[in-house]
């Protein structure tokens, strides 16, 4: 049977973690449950009146919804798919310590410490059709000079380099530290029963690398969904809506005072967010394999 | 008990000796009247704007040196916060005497009828510019005078070298200026170059073209925010999305246009690259840092329409100063706006701050450092000017600028940019409760 001091001596650690649940509590889950309420309203910072369901009617019949909807679905996944297989295929190369080893991973994390509205500003730019410096270097080896922001085409493709640029940093280093924890031995007892390299990866690597997968896969699907700064600052989601994305509408949405509006928007975010990432996250951890 | 007796006894000349200084001072008449007359006072709450806190208080201190009124300022922040901030002050019953507020929408927001004294008979009035006057009026009451005598006026910005070299003269007519784009590209430069990568740069044209909206009816945005009437209903509307639509299908377009910041337009027009930028005076400080000695070289016009006899400014009004209903010291606060509104604070304001546009104080003009193509705007903001609609009706859609950048890129026609902006208006007039 257990005393009451022991009991309270059981549940004594929890108490430490008060402090931090209060704040978590107050700044992020009480602000999340009043935006649902307020996505419900018409909304002007200092008074609101309940609408109910109108503002995702109204949110979906502008123009720019769909072709932003479609435009989130590119963005996210391009990124987040090309830094999970680029980001091994670097840190594989990183893994194994050489002379500029720690030189290169620096170089490929720098970008990272970088800020988005730093990023989008220099790269925008650099990518100016006449004056830039990407297209002088080209124009100079006589390679056609693409108009990167302004073809409508491109524009696309020019921000998710970008963004692949800016965050391959931080993939490559999760990867490495996903490597590093695979014991040496099970890569021994592979070699003994005569494995080649890409076998030792088929069998060994891949399978112990999947929780790094995971984390890299979940942080940047939901970074490449939720984050428009970048391309705010490059394109501003242009030309037209080539660039535009739930963020861009949102926040252009909140520039011009229809709070309740941007905050329908900014909850269509979060479900379609929760939606994707929870079972893409449960399925590719499942294929988890223990140590 | 000796001890006692001496303490006693000090105590009581101390006291007598008070009392006796005490009876003295009602013995002299002039030292009541000093002490019984009150010290006039003033509070002011301004909020801390970027490159114009420093004028207007400037502007305070002249005007206690000269009516030894004492100010008693106080600093609060400007932008959302600052709009916060005096809301609540205005609920709660501790605003100022005075307080800053933007003319037109901003101004209607705080309830002018009840938060602001009628300003409409006082003489100072008559010493603002009408298109000001205008914005800071509703229900035919005016509110407000500029806190800050700098404007901004919208027209055209031109190269004068080109100009003298083609042999051009200044368009007074749409098609007089498309036939001087026609002779500068075929002399192969770009007859426009506009700042369209960005919000502040891509709708432009299209708001600079009010002019001729309010020139054919100046109670549209009236009718329009009750929706008696929608934007198809005025012609000059769609005008001003063909005239953007226009540059790019001539072939007069900068094709870097698309991607250009105000800099970059800066740069094409005063490197002789380009000949045109229609843009608003705020252009000026980018002409000014770019090439600075080719500053000399810029002119101004305004955006021309059909007709040569009416031809104006767009005005972007700066902040004003309006009075509290509730203010403790009226009459001081009206010495207060009858000296802002004269040249002498003008000078003072230019004392602390720049002078970024135009003037909007009559009879102040502008220090003659100031670049030939401020003056040659000015000259226009006096002759023939009109608020920005954005001062005038608090309905805007939140895709208006990506809209009109898509009519100056080309990729929509007007008449489907026209519907757009209709529907995106729509949406933002419903939200903001001023449509069914």
């Amino acid at each position: 049977m257990k005393t009451r001091k022991t009991i309270l001596q059981s549940y004594y650690s929890y108490w430490f973690a008060v402090p931090g649940l209060v704040i978590y509590l107050l700044i992020f889950v009480l602000p999340t449950f009043s935006s649902f309420y307020f996505a419900l309203t018409r909304w002007d910072m200092l008074s609101s009146t309940f609408i109910g369901l109108q503002n995702f009617k109204t949110f979906f019949s502008q123009t720019n919804t769909k072709a932003s909807l479609a435009n989130t679905f590119i963005y996210a996944f391009s990124t987040s798919l090309s830094k999970v297989v680029f980001g091994m295929f670097i840190a594989l190369g990183l893994v194994k310590k050489s002379k500029s080893h720690s030189y290169l991973e620096s170089l490929i994390f720098f970008p990272t410490l970088l800020g988005y509205v730093v990023v989008g500003i220099t790269f925008s730019k650099l990518m100016h059709p006449s004056r830039g410096l990407i297209n002088m270097v080209l124009g100079s080896i006589g390679l056609p000079k693409p108009r990167w922001l302004a073809d409508p085409a491109i524009a696309m493709p020019a921000v998710i380099l970008v963004d692949f640029w800016q965050g391959i940093g931080i993939t490559t280093v999760i990867y490495i530290a996903g490597l590093n924890s695979i014991p040496q031995t099970y890569y021994e007892a592979a070699v003994i029963d005569g494995c080649n390299a890409v076998q030792r990866f088929r069998h060994v690597t891949l399978p112990l690398l999947v929780p790094a997968i995971n984390s890299v896969l979940t942080l940047s699907l939901i970074g490449g969904l939720k984050h428009y700064e970048l391309i705010w600052t490059m394109t501003e989601g242009g030309p037209g809506y080539a660039t535009e994305v739930l963020g861009t509408v949102i926040y252009k949405l909140f520039a011009a005072g229809n709070y309740g509006l941007s905050t329908a928007g900014y909850v269509l975010m979060f479900i379609l967010t929760a939606a994707l990432v929870f079972p893409l996250n449960t399925w590719v951890g499942k294929k988890e394999v223990g140590l | 008990m000796k001890k006692l007796l001496s303490v006693l006894a000090l105590l009581s000349v101390c006291m007598a000796s008070a009392l006796a200084q005490g009876s003295k001072e009602p013995a002299s008449p002039a030292t009541t009247s000093d002490a019984a007359k009150k010290e006039r006072r003033l509070t002011l709450m301004i909020n801390d704007g970027a490159g114009i806190m420093e004028g207007i208080q400037a502007e305070i201190d002249a005007f206690e040196r000269k009516s030894g009124i004492t100010c008693e300022v106080e600093v609060v922040p400007s932008g959302d916060s600052g709009d916060q901030f005096t809301k609540v002050r205005l609920a709660t019953g501790g605003m100022a005497d005075l307080f800053l507020v933007l003319p037109g929408s901003k101004m209607l927001e705080l309830n002018p009828s009840e938060n602001m004294m009628d300003l409409t008979s006082k003489p100072f009035i008559s010493n603002v510019n009408s298109a000001f006057v205008d914005a800071a009026t509703f229900d035919g009451k005016v509110y407000g005078v500029p806190a800050v005598p700098c404007s901004s006026a919208g027209g055209v910005f031109y190269n004068k070298k080109i100009y003298k070299q083609l042999g051009l003269e200044v368009p007074t007519t749409w098609d007089a200026f498309m036939a001087n784009c026609e002779k500068i590209k075929a002399a192969g430069l770009y007859p426009v170059s506009n700042p369209n990568a960005k919000t502040s740069g891509k709708q432009l044209t299209f708001l600079i073209n009010y002019f001729y909206v309010n020139a054919s009816d100046s109670g549209f945005p009236v009718k329009y925010a009750s929706h008696q009437v929608d934007l198809h209903d005025n012609q000059n509307f769609l005008k001003g999305l063909k005239k953007m639509y226009e540059f790019k299908a001539r072939g007069f377009l900068d094709p870097d246009s698309e991607v250009n910041v105000h800099d970059d337009a800066a740069r094409a027009l005063e490197e002789g690259r380009a000949a045109h930028t229609v843009h608003y005076t705020d252009f000026v400080k980018y002409l000014a840092n770019v090439v600075p000695e080719a500053i000399g070289d810029i002119g101004f016009f305004p955006l021309p329409d059909d007709n040569p006899d009416v031809r104006g400014v767009t005005m972007w009004l700066p902040i004003s100063f309006v009075v509290n209903k509730n203010a403790k010291n009226v009459t001081e606060a009206m010495e207060f706006l009858n000296f802002i509104t004269t040249p002498e604070a003008v000078e003072a304001y230019g004392s602390a701050s720049q002078f970024t546009g135009p003037l909007i104080i009559k009879g102040a003009s502008l220090p003659g450092t100031i670049p030939e193509v401020l003056k040659e705007a000015q000259e226009w903001t006096v002759k023939s000017s009109a608020p920005a609609m954005e001062f005038r009706c608090a309905i805007k859609g939140s895709n208006q600028a990506t809209i009109c950048g898509m009519v100056a890129a080309g990729t929509m026609t007007p008449e489907d940019g026209l519907a757009e902006i209709e529907k995106d208006n729509a949406i933002d007039a419903r939200d903001k409760g001023l449509w069914k």
